[in-house]
């Protein structure tokens, strides 16, 4: 990890209460969906997050743009806690970073036209003055490809992929400087995913933005990032460069994520199934969170929790028993 | 602004002139019980220029004098016209309806807010204080009210509006509940907005179109038991005229064989009651696709 990144994520526990509170009761458990997780994005990178559904990576993304309170850890842009700030000391942090959700049909108020979509954020963050908000408007369109005319109309007049060029024109309206991606093209089909890759790669390159994509997509996370961690459970399997992780898997679930992958080409199909990622508990078991369904597991993964540690130049698994040595 | 606004609010361009004939076809439920409703108010408030008739003159020469063209819907057991009774009927009528709706339809919508932008306990008393009060008997609290309060259009419309809300706080609570958890409100939160502005804009957006079919239907309901109240003496008092009160003299008076006096308010109070329920459920149609 570089001395200063943009993002560091230390130690970030997020959990939500489970069972009905009463009015007099207090909830009854807790569901721990992000796991002691660490990482860090330099300035001018793309991280990618990738796991299975309910993995917790939807999660941590809206724990960076602190949509969601951590219970444990910290979030630090540029050396700052963000998670100790009050609502009011982390106003002038918000524009920095900024969120694009998955599904833009959800994520843009149907009863707000586009230029009241893209001007919202510039006034709840008193950005410039009303006179400039349209200008500004009319130029985050520009930025993502469409043409201005679309200002007036409300988001069901457009498609899919312009819904989410607006989105993305949405969170680059403030300028941020680091944007967390939350399965960007998931719900778009496959022509309109690579436009809008493309468009991502783009904008990240003209304007220096830092990424954190989240995503199941290994095609896409392999495009555009330059790094990729593995979120299992809440909890971060392997952090690796993406040629990397891609050529030597060490952690037996990132191997079993690759072999899920269908494939057009016959090849040596690795017989190692998947399974529906389940709830955490808190406090948390000892041991790993892989161990009932790993294949290479030992005494050792049972009782102790595996520390993530370098295998390689910044390769990182949190494995006792990892399918390739340290090199 | 109003082409602005009307796109901001959905399916309300029907109220612009340009498109009035396009609105009857695509919704013809809610453009004729417009029209009925607005024939209503005209026949009450722009009726008396036309026939400029005194509702209280007395003339003990003429009762009960059938429809005719001179009393185009006769008179009444003290000789009075009974057109221009029913023109200035409808005023309380309507108007206490209309006024006590907003009234309701503000509470609801504070208390409503208020609740679904609580914590989960909170909402839950608020939520009880709701049930308490919507189990008890409106019409018997009204007449209870009614007895102890003196009663004029003002404290009419205080008393209708005040016991109205709970109905619309409710759904006003649901929708919040609907909607505040979306990704639009999420997206808005994270540029630092309060619970103030996504309230005021997101939220109330959202369930406009809703809460305007409800309050609708408020207003027919408010017509009605205000046409109950005053049938029972407990509504607008005499001499002032209401539709009401005019039915229930009339009905006192059946004996006499009076036909109109009972026809022309039960039927004035009824197109009230249905214009409002056109527009409501017109409203609904649209909103639900149908």
């Amino acid at each position: 990890m570089s001395t200063s990144p943009l993002l560091a994520v230390e130690d970030l526990t997020v959990a939500f209460a489970t069972g009905a509170g009463g009015l007099l009761r207090r909830a009854r458990g807790s569901f721990v969906a992000i796991d002691g997780v660490s990482f860090g994005i330099d300035r001018g990178e793309c991280l990618g997050l990738i796991g299975e559904s309910g993995s917790g990576k939807t999660t941590l993304g809206r724990a960076v743009v602190q949509l969601v309170a951590p219970r444990e850890g910290r979030i630090c842009l540029d050396g700052v806690d963000l998670t100790a700030l009050s609502g009011r000391e982390l106003r002038p942090y918000r524009p920095r970073l900024q969120i694009v959700f998955q599904d833009p049909t959800e994520s843009l108020n149907p009863r707000f036209t586009i230029e009241e979509i893209l001007t919202e954020p510039l006034s709840l963050l008193r950005i410039g003055n009303r006179e400039g908000w349209r200008d500004r408007a009319a130029h985050l369109l520009d930025q993502v490809g469409l043409p201005e005319d679309l200002l007036g109309r409300p988001p069901r007049y457009y498609s899919g992929g312009q819904r989410q060029r607006i989105a993305i024109a949405r969170a680059l309206a403030t300028e941020p400087e680091l944007l967390v991606l939350d399965e960007p093209t998931s719900g778009l089909d496959v022509s309109m995913q690579a436009r809008i890759l493309n468009l991502l790669r783009d904008l990240q390159s003209r304007l220096g933005l830092t990424y954190l994509f989240i995503t199941h997509d290994l095609g896409a996370v392999s495009y555009l990032a330059r790094r990729i961690a593995v979120l299992y459970r809440g909890f971060l399997a392997e952090v690796a460069p993406t040629r990397e992780l891609i050529a030597h898997p060490a952690h037996p679930y990132t191997a079993a994520l690759f072999a899920a992958l269908p494939r057009l080409v016959r090849g040596r199909d690795a017989v190692i199934p998947s399974v529906p990622a389940l709830g955490g508990s808190w406090p948390p078991v000892p041991g790993c969170p892989y161990v009932g369904h790993c294949p290479r597991a030992v005494d050792r993964c049972r009782t102790e929790r595996p520390l993530r540690r370098l295998l390689a130049p910044s390769h990182e698994v949190a494995c006792h028993n990892p399918m390739v040595g340290p090199r | 602004m109003n082409e602005r606004a009307s796109r901001r609010w959905g399916f309300l361009p029907l109220l612009r002139w340009g498109t009035f004939g396009r609105s009857w076809r695509a919704a013809p439920l809610v453009m004729s019980g417009l029209t009925l409703f607005l024939a209503l108010l005209a026949f009450s408030w722009l009726g008396p220029w036309v026939y400029p008739q005194s509702p209280y003159t007395i003339h003990p020469h003429r009762l009960f004098l059938a429809p005719s063209l001179q009393h185009p819907l006769g008179t009444d057991d003290l000789g009075r016209s009974f057109l221009a009774r029913m023109m200035y009927g409808g005023r309380p009528s309507l108007g206490v309806a209309i006024v006590g709706s907003i009234l309701a339809l503000l509470i609801g919508l504070g208390y409503g807010m208020a609740s679904g932008l609580s914590p989960v306990w909170l909402d839950r008393v608020f939520m009880r204080i709701l049930d308490a009060i919507l189990a008890l008997p409106t019409l018997i609290l009204m007449i209870f009210f009614a007895a102890i309060v003196p009663l004029s259009p003002l404290s009419l419309i205080l008393l209708l509006g005040l016991l109205s809300w709970p109905g619309l706080a409710r759904i006003v609570r649901n929708e919040v509940l609907a909607y505040k958890e979306r990704d639009y409100v999420l997206a808005a939160r994270q540029y630092g907005a309060g619970t103030g502005y996504l309230a005021r804009t997101h939220l109330l957006r959202s369930m406009f179109p809703i809460v305007i079919v409800n309050a609708t239907f408020t207003v027919a309901d408010l017509i009605l038991t205000l046409a109950g109240l005053s049938f029972l003496g407990l509504g607008i008092q005499p001499p002032q005229p209401s539709w009401g009160g005019l039915l229930g003299n009339g009905s006192n008076l059946a004996i006499t064989g009076s036909w109109w006096l009972i026809l022309f308010p039960g039927l004035a109070i009824l197109l009230a009651i249905l214009s409002m329920n056109l527009v409501g459920q017109g409203l609904l149609n649209r909103l639900e696709g149908r």
